[in-house]
């Protein structure tokens, strides 16, 4: 499978995301120990890490869901920790965050799901506007005649693609995925793959994509970060990434790629 | 870049913040007074948040619907069945001193002064108030709580559709009074009429 080449990283110098030296623990259980990571603007980061290494928790920590015990960090030019509830608020207005189970709310049909953040969001928008944004947004991820279905009607692989589309809708700066193509066929994934390009290209946002799924992480990030024992290894493109010596990360690739 | 990077300038609070990680009594017995001090912390800001606008009266019209109205064949029924047990053993006393055409005006009184407000409270509490715990915990499970708070709305403020959030509380007080005033009407002129036919047929 061939991934365009990713064209979006124009005005390269900008960081949207800087995370310098973040500590996380629940109770004795340390998670994060000294995580130092920059995403610029236009770039898609890779974030690979066996199951419970903490990949949820980080992301979880950057919309502020979490709050870190040490390090600092600084997303859009704002000190997340700093903020008050309202400017808290309007920060995570301009990131979307693709959840692991897609959380889609299950008493709503699709549509709900989608105008929800919408309505709630901007005050007196005329309903013919929220048409058209869900519209947009359902297009975007290519379940347009979905609108009226409930989640429950859904397909896992439908499900994560309106909770991208619920991210979208907002015209986010940053994507957060966690795991976007986990336990789903190859086909379903390369179409969600296909989509995070897309989003990236279309919307110009910055991206970090949890994923274990390296042809995932191949096909649409620019740069892979591996998450092992609560630190980053060094980062780098794919190609980098994969001639380590590093036994971890070898396991990581043996078992993607059978060789 | 533009943005600069403080590696070693850790505020106050956060040193703090590091410092509670310390035990106090034992693992346990602290975990436990952080639990009982997370919980008033919560009941604290559901109570702030009640009375702090914005909101959101439809979700409370659409959560008193649910609450109140669909519980009310629930509410009939046991007061129907009170009402009937009620005139069968009072009546042999009551006619005893010639009192039988009191019975109406004792049953509806009793049922709907005394004990009304308290079996729509109880079964508010049990049928309604289980379901919302039942609703709330998956939406908690599946992230929808947290969904809800990335796309910075207050999951205090908003109840989802049938039984949204913690907001929901305020609903269901709402749909409490609602149906208070509803049932009691209703049984009053339930009790009312029933008590008249018992009375001609006995
Ligand atoms: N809210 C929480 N309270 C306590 N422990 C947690 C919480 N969230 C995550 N953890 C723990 O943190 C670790 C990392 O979790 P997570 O980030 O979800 O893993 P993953 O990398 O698979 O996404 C796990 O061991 C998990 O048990
Ligand atoms: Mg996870």
């Amino acid at each position: 499978m061939e991934k365009p080449k990713l064209k979006t990283t124009n005005n390269k110098g900008e960081t949207v995301i800087a995370i310098k030296g973040l500590h996380k623990s629940f109770g004795k259980l340390e998670v994060l120990k000294g995580i130092d990571l920059t995403v610029g603007r236009g770039e898609n980061v890779a974030v690979l890490g066996k199951s419970g290494s903490g990949k949820s928790v980080l992301i979880k920590i950057i919309v502020g869901l979490l709050k870190p015990d040490r390090g600092t960090l600084n997303v859009l030019e704002k000190e997340v920790e700093q903020l008050n509830g309202k400017e808290l608020d309007e920060l995570r207005l301009r990131i979307g965050f693709s959840f692991q189970g897609s959380a889609l709310y299950d008493s709503m049909s699709v549509f709900q799901n989608l105008a929800f953040p919408l309505i709630m969001n901007v005050k007196h928008l005329p309903k013919k506007e929220v048409e058209a944004a869900v519209e947009e947004a359902l297009e975007a991820v290519g379940l347009k005649d979905k609108a009226e279905r409930m989640p429950a009607e859904l397909s896992g692989g439908q499900r994560k693609r309106i909770g991208i589309a619920r991210a979208l809708i907002l015209k986010p700066e940053i994507m957060l995925y966690d795991e976007p193509t986990a336990g789903l066929d190859p086909i379903t994934s390369a179409e969600i793959n296909e989509l995070i390009n897309e989003v990236q290209e279309k919307y110009n946002t910055s991206s970090i994509i949890i994923t274990h799924d390296l042809t995932c992480a191949k096909n649409t990030c620019n740069r892979i970060v591996m998450l092992v024992e609560g630190k980053f290894l060094p980062s780098g493109k794919f190609e980098e990434i994969f001639k380590t010596d590093n036994q971890q990360v070898k396991d990581f690739f043996n078992y993607n790629f059978i060789q | 870049m533009g943005i600069k990077i403080n590696t070693n300038k850790f505020t106050k609070h956060q040193m703090i913040k590091g410092d509670t990680k310390k035990t106090v009594l034992s693992d346990s017995i602290d975990e436990y007074f952080i639990g009982v001090y997370t919980a008033y912390k919560f009941v604290i800001r559901f109570f702030k948040e009640v009375f702090v606008p914005p909101f959101h009266f439809r979700a409370v019209v659409t959560q008193s619907y649910e609450i109140g109205i669909k519980s009310l064949a629930l509410i009939s029924v046991t007061g129907f069945i009170i009402g009937i047990v009620f005139t069968k053993q009072s009546r042999p006393s009551l006619e005893d001193f010639g009192a039988a055409s009191w019975l109406p005006n004792l049953v509806g009184i009793a049922i709907i002064r005394a004990l009304g407000p308290v079996l729509t409270a109880l079964i508010c509490a049990g049928k309604v108030g289980s379901s919302i715990g039942a609703e709330l915990s998956s939406m908690k499970v599946t992230e929808q709580i947290e969904a809800m708070e990335v796309s910075a709305i207050n999951p205090f403020k908003y109840p989802g559709s049938y039984t949204g959030s913690c907001g929901h509380h305020h609903d269901s007080l709402a749909g409490n009074v609602l149906h208070f005033y509803r049932t009691n009407r209703f049984l009053y002129q339930r009790s009312r009429r029933r008590n008249d036919q018992l009375h001609h047929f006995f």
